[in-house]
């Protein structure tokens, strides 16, 4: 099972190659998406060993970039932008209205294990601002009223 | 009864027309008997558009107060007071540099590679193919195109010292991490012209002599590069990437690569340690790039903004782009107005338009209650501007007078904001981006963070801390390796000597 997708990573990292292993930073990228969100140690050291390299130039990757992390932690990961352009256009009311929805800090998982809220430098969103990101989707121009929404289409699994 | 509106091009641009059709409508919904003048010589106000209604001056920002003052104003005969303006500003200052359309000449106009050409898309690409090396760094030299990533280096002359470099194997790298908050024109420029990215890359790859390219895209825009992908799947089908490009003989593969979520990855040394696998932390220059970078070869690294200007330099001409722009900064940049503006825009303008034009004319001043404060140029690494000092003209001299070009990031911000909210709402970033492989960015953001907490737990200011702090970074700024450590200083001292003027609280 382990091995199928660190294969199926692999393959997929390669395709893009130009230079010997300069793809490295794809691997993780792609075994990201084979285990839904995260890269296992067991999942590293195995692609450490098919590529000949050491696991701890995986590893690197993997605790280095704020993107990429080793556990399935939450459900779901949102990340809310703290920078100026957000912070100044009401920021600050989306980042209280999540901290106490959720009656976590940064970096905190909720005890169901369904969220976990990070702080993020800049999304590059700056014109719809204040955003935030679950997974993959981005969310605009919020009021705390539709991170209150959104936060309840998760929980209902009305968004997966 | 009469009501005249501000009808001179400043604001026009804000929306004055739209004002008096709107009280025209009111006019004949409420059945009352008023001539709406338009008025280029009222002069204008800040914020919001000037009104005359029986010698009163009032300010209007939308339809709603528009409203509001048609029925308190002109029905009621009230003078309102709630939006009588303080100060009118003469007309002369109305003047506006119109928007020039270099990088933005494509946008919203093709969606596919058939409508790029069919816009004469790749025709830089033939005519660059034709042309030796030498003349392609000859023009871009001539141009005085500068790099827009932030640093502002002299895109012919790093072209130039990579084509003299002798090598087995070249590299051109474009940095499309755009992290730097407040940014987001290369976004832009990939949504809207991914066609003539490829295009300014395949160019530069030929002058330098590289046959492998990368572009370097941050993580956080996966969704934005789809487009980008199918784009290059487009170029590779038609023959503008790949082996024998245009039976010219010259080889090029170009692929993507992402980013991780880590803003340092931005700085050139810093992408090339990470394309190569490892986390990003900025290499010891020299030997810079162009002799020694990716996989130790001699490699470009060039901005998204500056690759999209070369297509058109080379079908235009470097003296045609010289019209644009000053002396020592010449052409178009783009502009990302973000924070509290009222429009948040990418604009592309000539180097030398002063700062109280993006704000108030293209950024059309800022929302909400409260009133303009300062500017923040160039991004977070960049310089707050009071209010005061609007007038400066933006280019690459513009440091000279403590403010930066950099990335080109406006981000207006209101008198709701508070000085310790501000440097620790900065702080905190650099701290947390700082790679930690130098000592004197990493330990120095940890110490001006623990300082600025600590004023921010006391709820003060304190002065003596205020002059360490500045002893901090500019030791930081000295000792740093590389650009993210050096850089800090200049929103943090900017911003202290507002606080000390007394421009924020």
């Amino acid at each position: 099972m382990v091995e199928e997708k660190v294969r199926n990573a692999l393959e997929k990292a390669k395709e893009k190659a130009l230079e010997e292993k300069d793809y490295i930073m794809e691997v993780v990228r792609c075994l990201h998406e084979q285990f839904g969100g995260y890269a296992p140690p067991e999942a590293l050291e195995l692609a450490a060993q098919f590529l000949e390299v050491s696991p701890s130039k995986l590893y690197e990757i993997a605790t280095f970039y704020s993107l990429y992390t080793l556990r399935k932690e939450a459900k779901h990961v949102i990340r809310v932008c703290t920078s100026l352009p957000c912070h100044v256009a009401g920021g600050r009311e989306i980042i209280e209205t999540l901290k106490k929805e959720l009656n976590i800090d940064f970096g905190q998982v909720t005890p169901d294990g369904m969220f976990k809220l990070e702080e993020v430098g800049c999304l590059g969103r700056c014109d719809t601002s204040p955003n935030m990101m679950v997974d993959g989707t981005l969310y605009k121009d919020l009021t705390s009223e539709k991170v209150t929404a959104i936060l309840e289409a998760y929980r209902k699994g009305v968004i997966e | 009864m009469k009501i005249k509106v501000a009808a001179d091009p400043k604001s026009v641009l804000e929306g004055s027309l739209e004002i008096a059709n709107y009280f025209g409508y009111l006019s004949g919904v409420h059945h009352v008997q008023v001539d709406v003048e338009r008025d280029a010589n009222l002069g204008n106000c800040v914020g919001g558009i000037l009104v005359d209604i029986n010698g009163e001056k009032y300010k209007v920002r939308d339809k709603k107060e528009a409203a509001m003052l048609f029925v308190q104003g002109v029905i009621l005969r009230k003078k309102v007071k709630d939006l009588a303006v303080k100060k009118v500003l003469p007309p002369e200052e109305s003047r506006i540099t119109p928007e020039v359309l270099i990088v933005k000449r494509n946008f919203g106009k093709y969606r596919d590679i058939d409508g790029y050409i069919f816009l004469g898309g790749y025709e830089a690409l033939k005519k660059a193919l034709k042309m030796k090396p030498e003349e392609i760094v000859e023009e871009v030299k001539n141009s005085g195109l500068r790099g827009r990533g932030g640093a502002g280096f002299p895109t012919g002359l790093k072209w130039e010292s990579a084509l003299k470099e002798k090598a087995s194997e070249k590299f051109v790298v474009c940095n499309a991490d755009e992290g730097e908050p407040g940014t987001f024109k290369d976004r832009m420029i990939i949504e809207e012209d991914p066609h003539a990215l490829i295009e300014g890359i395949a160019i530069s790859a030929y002058t330098v002599g590289a046959n492998k390219g990368y572009i370097y895209i941050r993580g956080e825009y996966s969704d934005v590069a789809e487009n980008l992908k199918r784009a290059m799947e487009e170029a590779y089908d038609r023959g503008f990437l790949g082996e024998d490009i245009l039976g010219s003989g010259f080889d090029f593969e170009l692929v993507l690569r992402f980013g991780g979520g880590s803003y340092i990855a931005g700085e050139e040394t810093a992408l090339l340690e990470s394309i190569e696998g490892r986390a990003a932390r900025s290499r010891f220059k020299p030997p810079y790039p162009t002799q020694k970078g990716l996989f130790g070869k001699p490699t470009v690294v060039n901005n998204v903004e500056t690759l999209v200007k070369v297509p058109w330099i080379i079908l235009n001409g470097a003296e045609e782009y010289r019209k644009y722009g000053t002396e020592s900064s010449p052409g178009t940049k783009l502009f990302s107005i973000c924070g509290k503006a009222n429009k948040k825009v990418v604009v592309e303008l000539p180097l030398g338009v002063t700062l109280r034009e993006i704000v108030y004319a293209y950024g059309e001043g800022i929302y909400g209650e409260g009133e303009l404060a300062m500017v923040q140029t160039g991004g977070k690494a960049g310089t707050f501007v009071s209010k005061e000092k609007l007038d400066v003209k933006l280019d690459f001299d513009a440091i000279k007078e403590g403010v930066s070009l950099g990335s080109g990031a406006i981000t207006l911000i209101d008198d709701k904001s508070r000085f310790l909210d501000i440097a620790l709402n900065v702080i905190e970033f650099f701290e947390h981006e700082s790679c930690g492989k130098c000592v004197p960015c990493r330990e120095g953001t940890f110490l001006v963070r623990k300082i600025i907490s600590k004023m921010v737990e006391e709820g003060k200011v304190d002065c003596d801390a205020l002059q360490e702090i500045e002893r901090i970074v500019l030791i930081m700024k000295d000792s740093s390796l590389c650009g993210l450590g050096q850089s800090v200083h200049n929103p943090i001292i900017s911003l202290i000597r507002m606080l000390e003027r007394g421009e924020v609280a």
